[in-house]
């Protein structure tokens, strides 16, 4: 490992790296370092990664008139058909149970995607990686950007239901930010891993789509915590990490109380993943273009 | 440009990892562990260059040469920062312009000014510093308000010129070259040239590789030539070219 990450000064247009031999032999040992200052130099640039996002959303719609929109449409109709079917089998209260369904099924669709894009991030950009220098780390952000952008679309849905169904409001709707915050983090550190471990291994890709779906049902979406109280369901929700981390967005965006276990616990569960990316980052970021 | 281009490679090895269908699945490993099996070969790996050390300094008009194979691309990949080399240190000094794969990052679908965007903010530039120079870009290709149309109306000179006109609006104190850039139609081609020919002017280190002999003597004053990886000759042009054209039909130069 000879060339080291960018380095800090602005410049123009810095495409290569100019770190002497001498220096970079220094910095051998902390590779770790030199990994999360790569990364948090490009996250500093959102109008490198958060433009070509945008712009990816605007490309990708753009002969069609709402745009983004269709998706948002599409999960509308998948939250207001499943969502009043099951509230009837379930003889769930339609009040409580279907914002809680909308919610927890954008928040998922984010989780999803942003997973599934991220396992096949690095092969999909592999043209780029092999034309272009640039640290990885950008298309991973520009991939969680795009889906995040997609995400707020969703949001309508949100207003619309409470439009429809009002549920008190609360100062700690506020919440929401910081929880999204932990989300970002342990989807960012997640790509990072599951993109070069599907690199490196093809079929890997095709187990997360499989895997998701099975922890969509292990997650208290289209049933809730309170109905599974007493089941053997219900240990689930305290062992199931997706479950915390989206719990940690849709609780306060539907008023309802977080605790201070949950947080700890959300914020831990994105840890752990966050280290494993940018172990991940630091020791194979440079051997991804030989996989490709 | 505060201080001098260069570029040192030390010892600077790629192997490349050949990942079969077999090597890249999961599965394969996972039975190959349970039923204890040991492969008979581990992963084929291909030596792409072999311990090449290279001085590039200020003023250097370095050609790489070899046949096909010879790790050409490889080297200027790895001088990139591309590639990452495997063992032995490389070490950059100067901003580098790479201009190969230039048509990296356009999308057929976006606008020609979009274009100009996109790839910009792909090889690293800030927004503020592409919109600066939109304008110089857009008179250069001279597709005036074509450039308001989605890439994929354009009939491929015209891409061409796009393409050609935002790689080269980067300015670079190492520029790397996989063969000559010719682009267009005639008169375009003369610009084009000229443009090309003022950047490797202008730059402290050209690094070219071609098969073109003429463009080489008259660009160059270093060569190196590479086989299998390995440097195996490295020095003045002319020598250099003698050697190569001489050791193209025999094996050993």
């Amino acid at each position: 490992m000879g060339r080291a990450s960018r380095d800090d000064r602005p410049k123009p247009v810095a495409i290569c790296s100019p770190v002497a031999a001498s220096e970079s032999e220094n910095l051998r040992g902390s590779r770790i370092q030199l990994a999360a200052k790569e990364i948090l130099a490009q996250a500093a640039r959102p109008d490198r990664w958060g433009t070509l996002a945008l712009m990816d959303i605007s490309l990708r719609y753009r002969r069609t008139v709402i745009g983004p929109l269709w998706i948002t449409l599409t999960l509308a109709a998948t939250i207001a058909s499943v969502g009043t079917v099951y509230a009837a089998l379930f003889k769930q209260d339609i009040a409580t149970f279907l914002p809680s369904f909308a919610v927890g099924l954008i928040v998922w669709t984010l989780i999803a995607t942003t997973l599934q894009e991220g396992s096949n991030i690095f092969v999909a950009s592999g043209h780029l990686i092999k034309a272009v220098p640039a640290p990885l780390i950008v298309h991973v952000l520009q991939m969680i950007a795009r889906n995040v952008l997609i995400f707020a679309h969703h949001l309508v849905i949100v207003v619309l239901l409470y439009v429809v169904m009002p549920w008190p409001l609360h100062w700690s709707m506020l919440l929401a930010l910081p929880g999204f915050a932990i989300l970002f983090l342990a989807l960012l550190g997640g790509s990072v891993a599951l993109g070069m471990l599907c690199a490196r291994f093809r079929d890997i890709g095709s187990a997360i789509v499989s895997g998701l779906q099975f922890v969509f049902f292990l997650t208290p979406i289209i049933w809730t915590e309170d109905s599974a109280r007493g089941t053997a369901f219900h240990w689930l929700t305290l062992v199931n990490p997706f479950a915390t981390l989206l719990d940690l967005v849709r609780r306060p965006l539907l008023s309802q109380p977080t605790d201070a276990k949950q947080w700890l616990l959300g914020a831990l569960y994105a840890i752990i993943v966050a280290v494993i990316g940018l172990g991940c980052y630091a020791k194979y970021r440079h051997r991804v273009a030989y996989w490709l | 440009m505060t201080r001098a281009a260069h570029i040192v490679l030390r010892d600077v090895s790629v192997t490349f990892p050949v990942l079969s269908f077999r090597d890249r699945s999961l599965r394969s490993r996972f039975v190959g562990a349970v039923t204890l099996r040991r492969k008979a070969a581990v992963s084929h790996l291909i030596t792409a260059l072999n311990e090449v050390s290279l001085d590039i300094r200020a003023g250097d008009r370095l050609a790489i040469i070899g046949a096909n194979g010879a790790g050409k691309t490889t080297l200027l990949r790895v001088l990139a920062g591309i590639y990452h080399p495997t063992a032995g240190s490389i070490d950059v000094r100067g901003r580098c312009l790479s201009l190969f794969d230039l048509q990296a990052g356009f999308d057929e679908e976006a606008t020609g000014y979009e274009n100009i965007m996109r790839r910009g903010l792909v090889i690293g530039a800030r927004r503020a510093e592409i919109d600066a120079r939109r304008a110089e870009i857009a008179e250069f290709t001279e597709l005036g308000d074509r450039l308001d149309l989605p890439l994929r109306t354009y009939s491929s000179g015209m891409m061409l010129r796009l393409i050609f006109a935002v790689a080269t609006a980067v300015e670079g104190e190492i520029v790397l070259l996989d063969e000559w850039i010719g682009v267009g139609d005639q008169q375009f081609r003369k610009k084009a040239r000229q443009r090309l020919d003022e950047i490797v002017t202008r730059a402290g280190i050209l690094v070219l590789a071609s098969h073109d002999i003429e463009l080489i003597q008259s660009t160059c004053n270093r060569a190196i030539l590479l086989e299998q990886g390995k440097i195996i000759a490295a020095g003045a042009t002319d020598t250099i070219l003698a050697q190569y054209l001489a050791g193209s039909g025999g094996k050993k130069a």
